[in-house]
């Protein structure tokens, strides 16, 4: 029989990893992140503890900012609506998570196989994306514990940036992780481009 | 290009909200005492004002919140943005309004 193996949609799609050592930019795939959508009352000071003492992270509370510790991520999506972003030991996280929060008003949902991850990372990072992303990404504007969701070449995205490099994260609905992909390999031509 | 300002997630061009037409239409608390020609209103009738207007729109690409918007239907010049459940501004040279108890 065979053995089950996780298949993304950008499977077959990224290309093998390399490229020039001095590209602009470096397009990863972040392969099979956890993603949960939260969702609860942000005034309901037991929801936030309880999402804290899961997950070691404050829930942000200004919109569309991320707080974050070391592998998990808490991206605001709306006033009660949030996405953890988890890599690395992840065994549990739901479950913990959901007792945290089990005596207040709150939901949380297995979402990270509704999305595909793609970090984007070189000195040019910001100008590919600026040409299909129209909030400011300038450093005066917009930076390293910000996120948003508008839309990136017409496609529905939740972007944030992860480093001063600079480097963002792009989720978009797995439907449209190939277009995304080829999109911003596209975009990328001028600067060059390799695969992380 | 137009921009709303969404309560939450501030100025973002128009391309990123739904329309929801007017604000403060209220459901009938008690839908089977009305007429047809009640819930014809309800459901039909809007004012289709020409100038300052209470209307609803929705953050679709952003934060998928609905919210209140008092906009020029003529100009599309925006007054006042303001959440669900929050006392409606005054419109332009209006005196302000009564607190909202249509909207939960
Ligand atoms: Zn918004």
């Amino acid at each position: 029989m065979d053995e089950a193996r996780a298949l993304s949609a950008l499977d077959g799609v990224t290309g093998h990893s390399g490229g020039a050592w001095d590209a602009g930019i470096v397009l990863t795939e972040v392969r099979f992140p956890t993603l949960l959508n939260l969702r609860g009352t942000a005034a309901d000071a037991a929801f936030g503890a309880g999402v804290e003492a899961a997950l070691g992270v404050v829930l942000p509370a200004a919109p569309n900012t991320v707080s974050q510790a070391d592998e998990r991520a808490v991206l605001w999506l709306a006033p009660d609506e949030w996405l953890v972003v988890a890599t690395g030991e992840v065994e549990g996280l739901q479950g913990n998570l959901e007792d945290a929060v089990s005596g207040v008003f709150a939901t949380v949902v297995d979402l990270s196989d509704n999305y595909v991850c793609i970090r984007i990372e070189g000195a040019q990072a910001r100008r590919v994306l600026q040409k299909g992303w129209t909030l400011d990404l300038h450093p005066r504007a917009f930076g390293v514990g910000q996120c948003a969701q508008s839309m990136l070449a017409h496609a529905g995205a939740i972007l944030r940036q992860t480093s001063d490099v600079p480097g963002y994260e792009v989720i978009v609905r797995p439907s449209f992780a190939k277009y995304t992909w080829d999109w911003l390999v596209d975009a990328s031509a001028e600067y060059g481009h390799r695969v992380g | 290009m137009q921009q709303i300002p969404c309560p939450w997630c501030g100025p973002r061009d128009d391309w990123e909200f739904h329309y929801g037409a007017e604000a403060h239409v209220a459901r009938p608390e008690t839908p089977s005492d009305k007429s047809d020609e009640d819930w014809m209103g309800y459901l039909y009738l809007r004012s289709n004002t020409k100038g300052p207007f209470r209307e609803r729109w929705m953050h679709a690409a952003g934060c998928r919140r609905w919210f209140n918007v008092i906009r020029n239907t003529v100009s599309h010049e925006v007054f006042a943005v303001y959440k669900i459940g929050e006392t409606p501004p005054p419109l332009p040279g209006e005196a302000p309004a009564a607190p909202d108890t249509t909207e939960r």
